[in-house]
């Protein structure tokens, strides 16, 4: 029992001391609000309007499948005694909740007030009828990759500039300013995709996920169909002779995959079928030193590429 | 795996000239305040004037990098003509739906069922026993839930086949997972499993059957801690000690845990010695009070590969030893040592490498009047394990695990080779395949080899659980 009751105090008075030693290991600043968020564009956004107010820390990387986030030990000793959390939602990072715990993070579990909800308010696409296996790893809520609709991205800057004002209220002008700023920035660029890139209305695709739905239905780009026979369930050959023969009937001239997912299924339908096969990320920061709307001028451009359309010019 | 982001280098440039003016006026501000007590009423109006402009010159300047950026409209109406631009190209999509709150599992647990279910043939002893070729090995359900704020409350649940056609159910785990950051409102990263669980001890004991990444235990776990490894009762502290980043990100963190338990290590049920006493008609008098300490380093190598060194010992607590009723006292002792190495693949994560290496020491010593399940004895046994995995393709992996290890409490020892594959259709569904060759060498017996192939079908249902994070998929 005495050896109980050492092993105990001295656990206990290592807490306070270790943690005191590795924040100015790894923070530095500690006036700086530590900021998580799970994927790059809510990090990028909290970057745009705290600049050196914040110190950012984003899990999942851009070029990485955000349901295939692992809470490695080292994610979990980062994500600690952290401030702030921007995260979708939904279903989407499934494994937040692992790391939260395991980094003893419970201030920022899901239902505390400074976990903020990306997704709140969003209109939701394809909400499942039936919510079973059967349907593949459906994301049970609806499709909650809405991140890739500019017009969402421009909401989301509203609620990352409410938060960030919440708990820096001396700093509140500087940040509202920025996210006005942000957010013409997103307008002016908007209006101009739109306007110029109307002629993409009504072109058919295929993807590989449901990732993209937001992005194609802003632009009215039409999805026929995705690799995945459904969610999450790997390709099959019975599956994509089947797409590449509704690609044929719809005249499909393009397949968009993300970096991480195998290129096999886009191989085998671009050997069937003529297409261009695009390798485009759903996140900012790929390609590399991309921002959120540099992000969609590259996605937009090299759409338009693929199908032989003029390009937009982002002017001066 | 991180994204390193450099706040510094988003700030805008111009600001910095402002420091100087800022720092000026506000030392200025503080000493007419500090001086000047007789006329407080001006000088306070003066300062908070200063306060006041200082802030005026702040906002003006984001302005004015943001009109420089080319973003800022010079009018208010020019934003709102901007706008209705927008709303005018926007098709509004009869697709979307609002958001409907939905409560999947209202004040229930999250639930998830896994199931698993062992074929096999070949010579000699059987790894299902009794006979059996075709068994659901085991059913396990999985139910958790915050139960507080700070805590959440787990209960696992093991439906197993015993031989026979026969079913034991047992928990296998049911504990509340507590932080004490939450409970006291503080920083620190403590965390602790009150009530029952798989003690931190070793790579292999700490894993459920379904997640193990072959189709047995390795068998130093299984010849020197039981078949079901060690679960005990009591109270577990776990805790970072350590974290730091490397200027490229790279993260290595040292995290320690130590848990207080009545264990079945050796003894108990599931314990070996526990199994044999009940085959001799003997009875233990109860678990060991033993305790567990584990200490784990991770280090990220570069981008894709990463590296966890650990180290755990078992031992019991104070002077207390397990006694038999036939007067044999045993004194419980275990070491570990563990390394596991892993490398993603190509961006598309396919190609990915596992290489695991663990080595087990059992101390294990029993005095009082010989019987033939307690010999009076002070041995101590080695074993060892080392698996080898490779990503074949985006759901297939291709493996191979060693095996040496002595056997507790008797001359014994057992070699094997187990090569394996592993095929996920989904991710909740997998199909395994491994052969087995193992070599037994034990105190009287002649020597004795098994060859056999086990199938292996796991599944799952219900809430996604959460997994360990070096396993694939
Ligand atoms: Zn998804």
């Amino acid at each position: 029992m005495q050896l109980f009751m050492t092993c105990v105090l001295l656990l206990g008075a290592l807490s306070p001391t270790t943690h005191a030693q590795d924040s100015s290991e790894s923070t530095g600043d500690s006036a700086k609000l530590r900021v998580i968020a799970t994927i790059p564009t809510y990090g990028l956004l909290a970057e745009e309007l705290g600049q050196d107010l914040v110190e950012v820390i984003t899990v999942c990387r851009p070029g990485q499948d955000l349901h295939g986030v692992m809470a490695t030990p080292a994610f979990m000793a980062r994500v600690r005694s952290s401030d702030l959390l921007f995260y979708t939602g939904l279903d989407a990072e499934l494994w937040l909740d692992g790391m939260l715990r395991g980094a003893g993070a419970v201030n920022l579990l899901p239902g505390n007030p400074n976990a903020i909800v990306m997704s709140t308010g969003v209109p939701l696409k394809e909400v499942p009828a039936i919510l079973d296996r059967s349907q593949g790893d459906v994301h049970a809520f609806g499709n909650p990759h809405m991140w890739t609709d500019p017009l969402v991205v421009r909401d989301m800057a509203t609620r990352v500039g409410d938060a960030l004002v919440r708990l820096l209220p001396e700093h509140a002008e500087v940040i509202r300013d920025r996210e006005e700023a942000f957010r013409l920035r997103l307008t002016k660029a908007l209006v101009r995709w739109l306007t110029d890139y109307a002629s993409l209305a009504n072109t058919p695709l295929v993807t590989y996920h449901q990732s993209w739905r937001y992005f194609l239905d802003r632009f009215r780009l039409v999805r026929v169909g995705t690799l995945e026979p459904k969610p999450r369930v790997m390709p099959t050959s019975g599956h994509l002779t089947k797409l590449v023969e509704t690609m044929q009937a719809r005249d499909v001239k393009l397949v968009i995959r993300e970096p991480w997912q195998h290129p096999q299924a886009s191989e085998f339908v671009a050997e069937r079928v003529d297409v261009t096969v695009l390798a485009l990320s759903t996140h900012p920061g790929w390609p590399e030193g991309t921002g959120i709307i540099e992000h969609f001028e590259h996605n937009l451009a090299e759409i338009a590429r693929a199908l032989d359309l003029p390009v937009s010019d982002p002017g001066e | 795996m991180l994204h390193p982001v450099d706040p510094g280098a988003c700030a805008p440039t111009p600001r910095r000239s402002r420091r100087p003016l800022v720092s000026l006026v506000g030392l200025l501000s503080l000493f007419l305040a500090g001086t000047t007590r007789a006329q407080e009423d001006p000088v306070e109006a003066l300062a908070s004037a200063l306060r006041e402009a200082l802030a005026t010159i702040e906002r003006l300047e984001a302005r004015i990098a943001a009109l420089e950026e080319g973003a800022a409209p010079t009018s208010d109406s020019e934003a709102d003509q901007l706008e209705a631009q927008l709303r005018a190209l926007i098709v509004d999509d009869p697709a979307t739906q609002p958001q409907r709150t939905i409560f999947p599992s209202a004040s229930n647990p999250r639930i998830g069922v896994f199931m698993d279910a062992l074929a096999e043939a070949g010579n000699g002893e059987e790894e299902l026993g009794d006979g059996d070729r075709f068994s659901l090995r085991e059913t396990e359900i999985d139910f958790r839930m915050p139960i507080s704020p700070f805590a959440e409350g787990v209960l696992v649940a093991v439906h197993e086949d015993a031989g026979n056609n026969e079913f034991e159910s047992l928990v296998e785990e049911g504990y509340a997972d507590i932080s004490w950051s939450g409970l006291f409102h503080n920083d620190t990263a403590l965390r602790s499993r009150l009530g029952r669980f798989r003690v931190g001890f070793g790579k292999d004991n700490r894993l459920h059957l379904h997640d193990l990444p072959q189709a047995d235990r390795n068998l130093a776990t299984q010849y020197q801690l039981g078949g079901e490894g060690v679960i005990g009762d009591g109270i577990e502290f776990s805790m970072p000690l350590a974290h730091s980043d490397s200027a490229d990100g790279l993260g290595a963190t040292t995290s320690a845990s130590l848990a207080f338990v009545n264990g079945e290590l050796f003894t108990g049920e599931e314990g070996i010695l526990g199994e044999r006493a009940e085959d001799d008609g003997l009875e233990i008098d109860s678990d060991a009070p033993l305790i567990v300490g584990r200490v784990t380093h991770y280090r990220e190598l570069d981008a894709r590969s990463d590296l966890e060194f650990g180290a755990s010992f078992i031992t019991n607590m104070g002077s207390d030893t397990i006694t038999t009723d036939a007067g044999n006292e045993i004194t419980p002792r275990a070491y570990g040592a563990d390394i596991t190495w892993r490398q993603r693949g190509d961006e598309t994560l396919v190609g990915s490498w596992l290489l695991q290496g663990e080595y087990l020491q059992t101390d294990f010593q029993a005095t009082g009047p010989a019987n033939p399940s307690f010999p009076n004895t002070d041995e101590t046994n080695h074993g060892f394990a080392l698996t080898a995995q490779r990503q074949m393709s985006m759901n297939t992996y291709l493996g191979v695990r060693l095996d040496r290890t002595d056997m507790l409490a008797s001359a014994g020892e057992v070699e094997g080779v187990s090569p394996y594959f592993s095929w996920y259709p989904t991710e909740f569904f997998r199909v395994r395949t491994q052969a087995q060759y193992l070599s037994m060498r034990d105190d009287a017996t002649a020597d004795d080899s098994i060859t056999r192939l086990l199938f292996q079908f796991t599944w799952n249902f219900g809430a996604h659980m959460p997994h360990p994070y070096w396993t694939n998929l």
